[in-house]
């Protein structure tokens, strides 16, 4: 079961024409897709659409009603190629996955998508993961968009017009025989807000009324000499059919203003920005009506070249508001300007943040220089100016304060976590053979390329640990050591890893990370979880299939058994046999497990039967604030606390009431003979007689010998 | 004329907690209250990865006018929240509270903050060798200084005290305050109809409301006091009050319990011997113009050095009784509830010879370190202390202390001890600030095992290469020492300290080291 359930959420998916609909932004484009008549759906769980697809599984009744196909698919290429079920048939269908990591592996699939083109509207709805609290190298999907010729969406950030454009989306896909993409930045994604709804539509072909016929066409092929024919179609039929369509149904926005010499063309993602930051100048209200004209473009690929040319003419200068780069914008909109001789001068990248998301305080800074550089009357310079010094000075203030800044607070491991004991281990067997170069991969994992472990030369992608590992394998001293999650195995490690490995004979330790879950993104299933979405056995192994494309060095290992796993490392490292040798490290996701035997303790203690808790601690008066055990955990409960000896500066080691009692602290203890100030609590909860017994005459024995009173 | 009524306008709430420590919940609530009173809101949050225990950010806005009121219109409400037009913000932890100030977000003119002010430490600040904690009262200063109103108490001990989650305090100081423009009562209902633990939230909502609205319903914690103070015989303490200056004292006496405690009145009394010369030295040399700074220092760390950690310590510190009612209390053991406590001790050729006589401690080590692996020879047990047989081993070695100063052990740390005091006295010699340098770099030798071997290396060479070659130059290497001392802490695998050592050779073409021009600017 993922980590978090939208059993109750769902619900609003039924809610019908004229009724409001409150949610969440992600629950939102899931009713606009209901509203569109899809025929099927499909995705590959990545923040910040991870949920995306927990909706769409929890949603299953309502699905299964207008007879729409749910498949959770293996990767996102997966996704991508499931939609060419739409390039034959008038059947509507969407896709959801992470860009720009997802769009990157989809990219093959979107461009033979792309090219034929289809006949049924294909939406493919993207979490773009630019900016503050992203997991992934910082890229625009908008590249893609234009080399591959999806049109692209960039909705404002308002559940209405993100489930307007939904809709809009499919009917220029069908108008134009295009894949249209639809970007979501993080904060859109888990933004809440309210639409007026309107009714579910089932499709005419579905799992209710099947397609009768095949569909053949030649011109449909990825082939040539269809593919030449294809991109002269993209050129000559499709792009003037997309602008026509933009244009006629306004799907970009103008805002008229009373600035006559300036004007911003922003993304439509941009646009609750954009507007902040004229409030804070004076520029606009409360109500979003500004005094400078915008030109808010829901659709960003392809541009509609009369309607900028026409908000250009007449103005001394626009501003492109486009986050990150390159600013494929700005370059079309210059070379728009000169093709038609219009005098105005086209800012962009010279005063908007090049790198990075256009938070408010990014925004603010740019209008502000965009405005500095091309003065008016209009907009005077005094409360602009104001608003920025405002904010530098309340800024400096805090940072003279503060004097340093304060520390950063990086993802790790969660309390409980059964990778962090791999990672000890491997730190431990470092510390035994000497640094070995780690070839990490994409996961909760990854952390521990993070402090305190620091383990991880290398993150090349999903599923490329052991890919990325080749150049190296032959060329050092020391073995290379790859990890891989059981998510990444799946989703390409499997054939682009470990069959290639194999086939090429290399050398190398393979560690594979399997927390039975795809854990990082929300607990969706994978093959080896045992179940799929539907919980439906699915009988599938890592083992089996490890052996089955001719694996035989194969270990599996506990992960919370530190001293098992240093001795299999090291003898993997060590040995002088060439192949490649997997561990297997064993250990449940301890949020998913968690979840899964709280109630059932709940229940027991509540019958009264007996139950065992245990925790760690640490003794204070021991412990020599060294930390050593803090450098190989990480756990958010082992911390430190002040030390109450008068004798002692350092804080000393400190185990918090968080502990879960998951044994890692006293097994690195243990393997790193780090000190004997760990202890394991048991506390016997609902004792029977025999335990109590035991413990009164043990209390009263040692009472005494403590020369107190028993206890 | 008739006093118009201020134009409303988009109220800001930022909220800062770690993954995993509810403030999704906290928004919902929030969300929840302001949304019963008509008013068109919307809430947002970056969890990504940062859910699995980094800091993570929630923004809410809303428009405090009833959608009914509103017509077709519809405020603007933004994604990010922009310096200086926040309203409220609360954070679940000290240090986000300051990250928040940190910022900008904190505006003096018109920002509320609530904040908890206990410490959840990030990951460099507890993995630091030494002390590495962010100062907390400048944290504090900040947010009091630049908040318009600052709320900030232990939120913590009030969840853990009403059996709720942070989120319900929370919401219960942010009623409190009465910042944002809704009834207390709707955040009340909200959190009365949250579901199963909706009793211990409303609980913590409450005992949270008071924090704020009345005086004194924050306990003012109360010091921790040091575990098991043995008062020193009077024969003992009146030789510190007899001699030492005033403001040393309590370390003296401090240092005579625990030596007390560790071996015999004998021993403490050698304790005093050791520093009669210091003081002597401190007390010759203006000691009050530094703060008798060479005097504490040095008693401080000899006290610890001479009370080194060996088996006979470490089973007397585990079987006290304080001891097993800590643990108990920590565990939240109830009175009837058994306790079972298992040790985790893996004593080593070095802890063995703590126990056997020089002669024979010397042949043992020499044969374990003849292959430089004496990290191999630990024997690994679990023993549990709550049992009889269990504890009765664990004081029949701590018995063993009689023969401790005769060991193998207390030999080498003697020498140690002799080796560093000399030095100490001898930088001090050359310039007082040099000496309490030497005095601690001490804290070097710390720790069990590979950390004790690790550390009495560092501090061999820190000796070896820097402070003795200054000393016999004459010259004041306090700054050098200082530096080697700290940079010996930052990293255990001490390449940054082994780099500031004397003759560490230039190696510019390191292998992945990137020309600085590459490396992106600030």
């Amino acid at each position: 079961m993922p980590e978090r359930s939208f059993a109750k959420e769902v619900k609003q998916l039924r809610v019908g024409a004229g009724e409001v609909f409150e949610g969440e932004g992600i629950l939102a484009v899931t009713k606009g897709l209901l509203q569109s008549g899809v025929s099927y759906v499909g995705g590959y769980q990545g923040a910040p659409v991870s949920h995306l697809t927990d909706v769409l599984n929890d949603a299953r009744d309502i699905l299964d009603e207008l007879g729409i196909h749910l498949e959770t698919c293996a990767n996102e290429a997966g996704a991508a190629a499931m939609l060419g079920a739409s390039i034959n048939y008038p059947i509507r269908g969407a896709v959801t996955f992470k860009s720009i990591v997802g769009t990157n592996v989809a990219s093959d699939a979107l461009s033979n998508l792309a090219s034929p083109g289809v006949t049924g509207g294909a939406l493919i709805v993207l979490g773009e993961d630019y900016g503050e609290g992203s997991s992934i190298i910082q890229e625009r999907t908008h590249a893609v968009a234009m080399k591959s010729q999806v049109w692209l969406l960039d909705p404002k950030p308002d559940l209405k017009t993100i489930v307007d454009l939904t809709e809009k989306a499919f009917e220029l896909s069908e108008a134009t025989n295009t894949p249209v993409m639809m970007e979501l930045r993080a904060r859109v994604c888990h933004m809440s807000g309210r639409f007026e709804a309107r009714d579910n539509v089932a499709a005419d072909l579905s799992l209710n009324n099947p397609i009768q016929e095949p569909y053949y066409n030649q011109d449909h092929i990825s082939l040539p000499p269809s593919t030449y024919v294809q991109e002269k179609l993209k050129i000559e039929v499709r792009w003037p059919a997309a602008i026509k369509f933009i244009a006629k149904n306004k799907l970009n926005e103008l805002h008229k203003g009373r600035v006559k010499e300036t004007g911003l063309i922003v993304q439509g993602g941009m646009y609750t920005g954009v507007i902040r930051a004229l409030q804070a100048f004076g520029l606009a209200d409360e109500f979003g009506k500004t005094d400078v004209p915008l030109l808010v473009l829901n659709v960003v690929y392809p541009l509609v070249p009369d309607e900028i040319a026409n908000f250009c003419k007449g103005k001394k200068a626009v501003l492109i508001v486009e986050e990150g780069q390159p600013k494929f914008m700005e370059h079309e909109i210059k070379s728009l300007v000169l093709d038609r001789s219009i005098k105005t001068k086209v800012s962009g990248g010279d005063v908007m943040l090049m790198a990075g998301e256009l938070n408010g305080e990014a925004m603010l800074r740019g209008l502000s220089d965009f405005f500095k550089k091309h003065r008016s009357a209009e907009t005077a310079l005094g409360p602009i100016a104001k608003a920025v010094k405002e904010m530098d000075n309340i800024q400096a203030r805090a940072a003279d304060i503060l004097g340093q800044p304060v520390p950063a607070r990086p993802p790790g491991f969660c309390t409980g976590c059964p990778e962090r004991p791999i990672f000890s281990a491997l730190k431990l067997v470092e510390e035994q053979v000497g640094k070995v170069h780690i070839s990490a991969d994409i996961g909760c994992h990854t952390f521990a390329a993070l402090a305190p472990f620091n383990l991880g030369n290398t993150v090349l992608g999903y599923g490329l640990g052991l890919a990325s590992s080749t150049g190296l394998s032959s060329m050092m001293k020391r073995k290379v050591v790859s990890i891989m999650g059981d998510g990444g195995f799946w989703h390409n490690g499997l054939t682009t890893g470990v069959a290639n490995h194999i086939f090429n004979q290399d050398d190398g330790v393979l560690v594979i990370v399997a927390n039975g879950y795809s854990s990082a993104t929300g607990h969706q299933h994978i093959p080896s979880t045992g179940t799929n979405a539907r919980d439906m056995e699915t009988g599938m192994s890592i083992e089996q299939a490890l052996r089955g494309i001719g694996v035989t060095q194969i270990e599996r290992v506990d992960s919370f058994s530190v001293g098992k796993m240093i001795t299999s490392l090291k003898r993997a490292i060590t040995s002088t046999r060439k192949g490649l040798s997997v561990i297997i490290a064993e250990g449940e996701c301890m949020l998913a497990r968690q979840r899964r035997i709280k109630p059932k303790i709940a229940a027991a203690l509540k019958s009264g039967k007996r139950v065992e808790r245990v925790r760690f601690g640490v003794d204070e008066e021991t412990c020599t604030g060294d930390h050593s055990c803090i450098r190989l955990s990480g756990c958010p409960t082992l911390t430190i606390k002040e030390s109450r000896d008068p004798l002692r500066k350092d804080p000393v080691a400190h185990v918090t009431n968080g502990c879960i009692g998951c044994g890692n602290c006293g097994e690195v203890a243990h393997a790193a003979i780090l000190c004997p100030s760990f202890h394991k609590t048991t506390i016997i909860q609902n004792p029977n007689l025999l335990d109590r017994m035991l413990f009164g005459v043990r209390s009263r024995v040692i009472g005494w010998l403590q020369g107190g009173q028993a206890a | 004329m008739a006093k118009t009524k201020p134009r409303p306008r988009t109220f800001g709430i930022l909220i800062a907690a770690l993954g995993g420590e509810g403030g999704g919940v906290l928004t919902n609530w929030l969300v929840q209250a302001i949304s019963s009173c008509g008013y068109y809101v919307q809430s947002t949050s970056i969890p990504g990865v940062a859910q699995r225990t980094g800091g993570t950010t929630y923004y809410i806005e809303f428009y405090p006018v009833p959608i009914s009121e509103l017509g077709n219109r519809r405020p603007n409400l933004a994604l990010t929240p922009m310096p200086g037009r926040v309203d409220v913000v609360i954070t679940s932890e000290l240090i986000e509270a300051a990250r928040a100030v940190q910022g900008g977000f904190v505006d003096p003119k018109r920002t509320t903050l609530i904040a908890s002010s206990h410490r959840v430490f990030a990951i460099a600040e507890k993995s630091a060798m030494g002390d590495g904690t962010f100062d907390s009262d400048l944290a504090l200063k900040a947010c009091h200084e630049m908040a318009a109103r600052a709320v900030i108490f232990d939120m913590e001990k009030i969840a853990a005290d009403e059996g709720t989650v942070l989120s319900s305090v929370m919401i219960g100081g942010l009623a409190g305050t009465g910042a944002v423009p809704i009834p207390a009562a709707k955040f009340e209902a909200v959190v009365a109809n949250s579901g199963r633990a909706a009793e211990a939230s409303l609980a913590g909502y409450h005992r949270g409301f008071r924090a704020v609205t009345e005086v004194g319903a924050v306990e003012t914690p109360t010091p921790a006091s040091a575990p098991n103070t043995i008062a020193p015989p009077s024969f003992l303490a009146d030789r510190v009050s007899a001699s030492w200056p005033v403001e040393t004292q309590y370390v003296g006496m401090a240092a005579l319990a625990r030596l007390i405690d560790y071996q015999n009145n004998k021993y403490a009394a050698l304790y005093l011997e050791h520093m009669a010369p210091v003081i002597a030295f401190d007390r010759a040399h203006r000691g009050a113009r530094n703060g008798w700074q060479l005097t504490k220092e040095t008693a401080r760390y000899l006290a610890l050095r001479m009370s080194y950690e060996d088996i006979m310590r470490v089973a007397w510190l585990k079987t006290r009784k304080s001891r097993f009612d800590r643990i108990r209390e920590e565990a939240r053991a109830g009175d009837h509830e058994p306790v079972r406590i298992t040790e985790f001790l893996k004593p080593g050729p070095e802890e063995f010879c703590a126990l056997l006589p020089i002669g024979v401690g010397n042949w043992l080590m020499n044969r374990v370190r003849r292959n430089g692996n004496e990290s191999r020879y630990h024997m690994g047990m679990h023993i549990r202390s709550d049992t009889v047989t269990g504890f009765l081993t664990m004081r029949i070695l701590a018995a063993l202390r009689g023969l401790r100063k005769r060991s193998w052990r207390y030999a080498q740390e003697k020498a140690q001890i002799e080796t560093w005091l000399g030095l100490v006295l001898r930088a001090a010699n050359v310039n007082y600030r040099f000496g309490v340098e030497v005095a601690e770099c001490a804290n070097l030798i710390k720790g069990y095992g590979n950390t004790y071997r690790r550390g009495v290396a560092n501090f061999n060479r820190l000796m070896a290469e820097i402070v003795m070659p200054a000393i016999d130059a004459n010259r004041n290497a306090a700054k050098k020492v200082a530096e080697a001392r700290d940079s010996a802490l930052a990293d255990p695998d001490g390449n940054q300290f082994v780099a500031l050592l004397p003759g560490a050779e230039e190696n510019g073409a390191r292998a992945g080291s990137r020309a600085a021009a590459l490396s992106p600017g600030e």
